[in-house]
């Protein structure tokens, strides 16, 4: 009886929480100038799009692995919970981002070719509620037929079918082993430290002056 | 009468096969590409040779490795792993077998064709119509042969993530195609900015919904083979299934920015070429965690170090492709050579290592023999991983002086630049005999074990520990 009672709660106060969060996202966001953007060769035109998408990633992936349960021991609960508005501030930033880039004048409108600019926006909203409409509808066919279930035991049955594994995988760890972690995490880290660093030194040493 | 043709594992092997000779023909004309980069007048005046201009000779290049290897690669590679994820049988070995010989003559006649000067002119798209309606025809083969086979499956149980990837190239590649080849019609109907809008949707999509959706499933298919732990999350890998092909269809448009292509256009494909982050970290993040206390297996399986360095690629890949996607990255780097990195980083060091791991993973259960020499593959992955990392940092390298210098001066030093890049298409060329040589060894390799291999002792399926067959768990750590 409890339990029932407290079941509409929770998911009351869960919503209102995950509103809370689009909106402080959304506020946040909006309340950022379109002068956060990159002067270029063109023109001056922003590159903010690519930085609401990326904070959007950001959230949206730690909120994916945090509700998932995929964290670290340490933080695998709090994960839990906040994975969830995580997602849905990742959510929010894409939708600011997304507003924000309607409100820049684009360079057909500035142009007078607004009318035109209006009817490309409608073609993209057309091909993207297509597209979004097929995939929902192969997902929910797929869910009818047990296909996707998006269980955990689909890895266990494929370990355990098909042709036997390498016969090297039995092979009990020796001492010092994890180390070896560290040389692909080193070599991804290097190289995108690399990226950043070699087009930021491009872009203020030579490109802004 | 049971044909050579009709036996099991027949189409995967005649695929592997032909994409080796590719693979070493292939890299053969890049290796002679890079050189006439150097010394533009080697063949001038040789007979025969003085045809084998840059211009010729670099799609013969780019055909090759593309549509001779890796398709051919990738089509064995479904020949072998999707009847297996599915607990089945292939449909048709026949049907296979006569495929892989259908395709692999259009492939040596679109080499002919573009050697003899016929191109049609788009990049990946320049092979003449006839190649393109017989390529269209092998994926649609392939794509019934597979869908037929996973319909037979005994198994009615959920699809295991490899197997989701694989029918979903399937669906999308042969439509994605299509659309970038002239519609199959004989000419091109699109003119203009049209025409390289379309030409950039397929350039860029049959990377994402062919080579990235076949090499990952791949990638999913051989971790826990190799390492025999459950992949760490299969909830997160179909997130990242449905996420891939959710977002890639945009972002051809990336190849155009700062172009004459409306500004919606490429807005749009610079975000989804963000957001293509999410699905790349699906796959990082499993193959670490599948990977976690099974590190010491990297020391002794070959295989496994080239999956390794194909995962650590893939992330530079998709870090690096959305990055140079921003307008004001694409200012300095668009046209140069750092656009040639890109390109070979996602095609030999993510795919092409991921194929190399494939074939020595089920060339033994292909043909009941043992890899001919454990040493050979020692030596095919260094050279391949030196030869490739030298390619990769010389030209991204290089590709940062050319836009620096262009835009230092508005381009005014173009052939001032033209000569700074000596150095840097030496160095090229050094690493492309690094990995010519890894190939042949590679090849070599092959053939002996294929000739003169021991039998293999037959294995045994790996116990199923402490589970309860069906079980839900969260995490499975023996």
């Amino acid at each position: 009886m409890r339990r029932a009672r407290q079941a509409p709660e929770a998911i009351g106060s869960r919503l209102w929480r995950g509103a809370g969060l689009v909106a402080l996202a959304w506020a946040g966001g909006a309340t950022l100038p379109p002068a956060v953007r990159a002067n270029h060769l063109s023109g001056g035109e922003p590159d903010f799009v690519g930085y609401y998408a990326a904070g959007a990633i950001v959230l949206v992936f730690a909120g994916l692995i945090g509700a998932l349960g995929l964290g670290p021991g340490r933080v695998r609960l709090l994960g839990r919970r906040l994975g969830p508005f995580l997602l849905v501030a990742g959510l929010g930033v894409l939708l600011t981002g997304a507003w924000q880039y309607a409100r820049y004048p684009s360079p057909e409108a500035l142009l007078g070719g607004g009318a035109w600019g209006r009817v490309a926006a409608w073609q993209i909203a057309g091909t993207t509620v297509v597209f979004s409409l097929f995939s929902a509808a192969v997902m929910l066919w797929a869910f009818r037929q047990g296909l996707m279930g998006f269980g955990e035991a689909a890895k266990y049955r494929f370990l355990q079918a098909g042709d036997p594994g390498d016969p090297r995988a039995a092979a009990p760890a020796t001492g010092g082993a994890e180390h070896l972690v560290w040389i692909p995490l080193g070599v991804m880290a290097g190289f995108a430290l690399f990226f950043v660093g070699a087009v930021a030194y491009v872009w203020f040493a030579v490109v802004r002056p | 009468m049971r044909l050579a043709l009709d036996r099991e594992g027949a189409a995967a092997r005649l695929f592997f096969y032909f994409a080796l000779a590719w693979l070493a023909v292939g890299m053969g004309f890049g290796l002679l590409a890079a050189t006439l980069m150097v010394v533009p007048d080697l063949i001038r005046d040789v007979p025969v040779l003085e045809y084998f201009t840059f211009g010729r000779v670099r799609p013969v290049h780019t055909n090759l490795m593309l549509f001779g290897w890796l398709t051919s690669a990738y089509f064995g590679t479904l020949f072998y792993m999707l009847p297996r994820a599915v607990g089945a049988k292939v449909w048709s070995e026949r049907l296979g077998s006569l495929t892989a010989i259908a395709y692999n003559l259009a492939v040596a006649g679109n080499m002919v064709a573009l050697l003899a000067g016929a191109n049609a002119g788009r990049e990946y798209a320049e092979s003449p119509w006839p190649v393109k309606w017989i390529t269209a025809a092998a994926f649609v083969a392939v794509g019934v042969n597979m869908f037929m086979t996973v319909k037979n499956r005994e198994d009615d149980g959920e699809l295991y993530v490899s197997a989701w990837y694989f029918l979903g190239a399937l669906v999308t590649t042969p439509v994605v195609y299509a659309i970038g080849n002239q519609f199959l019609l004989p000419t091109n109907p699109l003119r203009g900015v049209n025409d390289a809008i379309v030409n950039w949707f397929y350039g860029h999509n049959i990377l994402g919904y062919w080579f990235t959706p076949v090499g990952v499933g791949a990638v999913y298919y051989l971790l826990p083979k190799l390492t025999g732990a459950p992949i760490y999350s299969h909830r997160l890998s179909m997130i990242g299934f449905w996420s891939l092909f959710w977002v890639y269809g945009p972002v051809g448009a990336h190849h155009l920015v700062n172009g004459p292509v409306p500004w919606w256009v490429q807005t749009v494909a610079i975000a989804f070429s963000v957001m293509l982050i999410i699905p790349v970290w699906t796959v990082v993040t499993n193959f670490y965690g599948t990977m976690q206390g099974r590190w010491h297996l990297v020391r002794e399986s070959v295989p496994l170090k080239f999956v390794t360095a194909a995962s650590v690629f893939y992330f530079v890949t998709c870090f690096q492709g959305p990055m140079q996607s921003l307008r004001s990255v694409s200012a300095i780097t668009h046209f140069t050579n750092w656009v040639v990195a890109h390109a070979h980083i996602a095609l030999l060091g993510t795919f092409s290592f991921v194929m190399f791991a494939t074939i020595y993973y089920a060339l033994p259960r292909l043909t009941g023999r043992e890899i001919y020499s454990t040493r050979l593959m020692e030596w095919h992955f260094g050279l391949s991983l030196w030869g490739f990392l030298l390619m990769f940092v010389d030209l991204t390298v290089a590709g940062l002086v050319q836009g620096t210098s262009w835009v230092m001066t508005g381009s005014e030093n173009f052939m001032e630049v033209v000569a700074k890049m000596a150095p840097y298409y030496i160095t090229r060329s050094l690493s492309g005999v690094l990995l010519l040589g890894g190939q042949l060894v590679f090849i070599w390799n092959v053939y002996r074990t294929a000739t003169a291999g021991r039998p293999v002792v037959a294995g045994t399926k790996p116990e199923p520990a402490q589970l309860a067959a069906g079980a839900e768990l969260q995490t499975v750590r023996p």
